[in-house]
């Protein structure tokens, strides 16, 4: 990899973690979650900030307005073995867009 | 122009209401019905809340406006999956939109298939969205923060949310019923109010709401609220209770409808719709199962069976993490669309797929009654005629009782329930009374599309030209009928001095349409 394709993926995963914390903060603000710290890449979607499966559907629709796609293979990230994963961090959701939205490929 | 109501009964039939009416419980209703016109009302091709109500509030037809399910079913490369169907899945403007682009202002409450919330010129809180995400939901947001500082308003009992929808059309267990029936009414009143708040402090032309517990306690109590029924089982002192409560609840449902009425004043006009009906269904039609069996679909070894009366796999597990999509060529994924996909290459070999498919369930019977469980089969093409039918399900039943397929693996390809319970009908409730509304009038069954040029034209909006539906110039007296607004399309509304000849062409060619109508209904010499 070029040093130039390099900084553009570095960019891209800096603007899609921004969009991602963005949807996540507006998403919880009023929420009750115990969760006083900053959402970063490490926080846990479950674990810290008490999301559910109905949470997870909510947050799919944000992001797709948010990034402008619609058919990202969600499932490849959420679903093992035909249940919701237990955990899912933030870096693992953004790792997913970084794929996806640099195939262009979509249902 | 009149300031216009529009009251949206989810689910409500005549069947029900008719009965209420008649042993005093509706009054306000059956006021309406002498004051006004009622008719029944076809739904869509599938009666399902999300493509119904999409219809009313668009004036097209599930082809055109792209909604076929509560969910958007995508296929990906190595199976399919589906998402949440949302407001930028709809392909043509709401009425919401369209009048708002002629500065007119609305008040929506409620539809589904509206979140995220469009920036409408007034107010939204779309329908089916949890509770923790309630304040992205509606706009302006700052309506959640004005809504939470008023006493009469719990926030927090506004919604229902998809797992309390899947609830209530499973099986309810029997300790369960009063708390769900309570529940709603609650939640109407809590609709109510923010209705009443919003009529009061806001300037409206087009105030709207949905009160949905009718669809929620008719399919978990339908044995309960039917007469004839309930007098054949219902002798325990816990059949009383929980019929009594269902009484109440459309008792105090009548009374939100005279608040709003009365609110509203007596020169709006009052419309009521509902987005399909309601009829009993004892049985269950297993489809994934006889596909099954017909080689058409595999099970994973490790797929449940599910328990009785369930049409739905529990939780948020997807049926389609169920299929050994190896051997899998078709499938249904949820119960309300009963539609099926098929997966195939090319377009001879899912022709001749789905008419081998169509062919064969129309032979499958109730071994317990030798009856035929399926109506009819429909093509997507059939079904949804229209620029976005390759989104729907390739093939789409008919139940004979309407009722919804289960997508559940079952040892049975058909089933009796155990307890009748209330699935949709075709036929829903449309009433309208106000100014300029005929009185005490019957008329002829609508259609869910007719709906919405009979708002825009009690608004005093042009009718889109590309609307699905009719004006149904017969409720409205002929003085307020023989001046159809003129067709035009949406989204390309002129103000009146603009329209060309072309559109003034055909509005005298509607007109005289309209005039030979009405001397055939005898409104005109």
């Amino acid at each position: 990899m070029d040093e130039q394709a390099a900084s553009t993926d570095n960019n891209d995963s800096g603007r899609i973690l921004d969009g991602l914390l963005e949807i996540l903060e507006d998403m919880i603000k009023d929420w009750d979650t115990g969760f006083s710290g900053r959402i970063g890449p490490a926080t846990s979607l479950m674990n810290n900030l008490t999301f559910e499966s109905i949470d997870i559907v909510m947050l799919i629709v944000a992001i797709e307005e948010r990034f402008g796609r619609k058919g990202l293979p969600f499932e490849q990230l959420l679903m093992l073995d035909g249940h919701y994963v237990d955990d899912l961090k933030v870096s693992q959701i953004v790792q997913f867009l970084e794929r996806e939205l640099r195939s262009g490929t979509t249902a | 122009m009149s300031r216009t109501l529009l009251l949206g009964l989810d689910g409500a039939t005549f069947t029900v209401l008719d009965a209420l009416m008649e042993q005093g419980l509706m009054p306000t209703l059956r006021r309406l019905c002498e004051a006004g016109v009622r008719a029944g009302l076809q739904s869509t091709v599938t009666p399902l809340t999300p493509l119904a109500w999409t219809s009313l509030l668009t004036g097209r037809s599930p082809g055109h406006h792209g909604i076929f399910d509560f969910v958007r079913v995508e296929q990906l490369a190595y199976h399919p999956h589906f998402r949440l169907a949302t407001s930028s899945d709809i392909r043509c403007p709401t009425i919401y939109s369209l009048i708002g682009e002629r500065g007119l202002r609305s008040l929506s409450l409620n539809f589904p298939v509206m979140f995220p919330p469009q920036p409408i010129n007034g107010f939204m809180i779309p329908g089916f969205v949890p509770h923790r995400h309630l304040k992205r939901a509606m706009h302006p947001r700052s309506l959640y923060d004005r809504l939470s500082a008023i006493p009469e308003v719990s926030l927090k009992e506004l919604p229902v949310d998809f797992e309390d929808e899947r609830r209530s059309v499973q099986v309810l267990a029997p300790e369960r019923h009063e708390e769900w029936i309570r529940f709603h009414i609650r939640r109407e009143r809590q609709w109510s109010n923010v209705l009443h708040h919003l009529m009061t402090t806001e300037p409206w032309d087009l105030a709207s709401v949905v009160f949905d517990g009718v669809d929620k306690l008719q399919h978990a109590c339908w044995r309960f609220i039917d007469d004839g029924l309930f007098a054949s089982f219902g002798a325990s002192p816990w059949a009383r209770s929980v019929r009594e409560l269902c009484l109440d609840y459309f008792r105090q449902l009548d009374e939100l409808i005279a608040r709003a009425v009365e609110l509203a004043g007596s020169e709006t006009r009052v419309f009521l719709a509902s987005d399909h009906g309601f009829g009993p269904s004892d049985e269950i039609f297993y489809v994934n199962t006889w596909l099954a069996q017909q080689g058409h679909l595999a099970w994973k070894d490790d797929a449940p069976v599910a328990p009785e009366g369930y049409i739905n796999t529990e939780g948020m597990k997807a049926a389609a993490f169920l299929f050994d999509w190896s051997r899998t060529r078709a499938y249904t994924l949820t119960p309300g669309s009963n539609g099926i996909y098929l997966r195939t290459d090319g377009a001879a070999e899912r022709a001749q797929l789905a008419r081998q498919i169509a062919g064969d369930l129309l032979q499958v019977t109730n071994p317990a009654t030798g009856e035929r469980v399926v109506r009819r089969v429909m093509t997507r093409e059939e079904a949804f005629p229209g620029p976005h039918s390759h989104l729907a399900a390739d093939l789409t039943l008919v139940l004979r009782d309407f009722g919804f397929v289960s997508v559940t693996r079952s040892e049975a390809i058909v089933r009796t329930r155990r307890d009748v319970a209330g699935v949709h009908n075709p036929r829903g409730i449309f009433i309208a009374a106000g100014p300029g509304i005929r009185r005490g009038e019957t008329v002829n069954d609508l259609s869910i599309l007719d709906v919405t040029p009979a708002l825009m034209h009690s608004l005093g909006e042009p009718v889109p030209q590309e609307f699905d539906g009719r004006l149904p110039v017969e409720i409205f007296e002929p003085a307020h009928a023989v001046r159809p607004a003129a067709a035009v399309p949406a989204r390309r509304i002129h103000a009146p001095d603009e329209v060309p000849a072309e559109a003034a062409a055909m509005d005298a060619e509607g007109e005289a349409t309209v005039m030979q109508r009405l001397r055939a209904l005898g409104y005109l010499e």
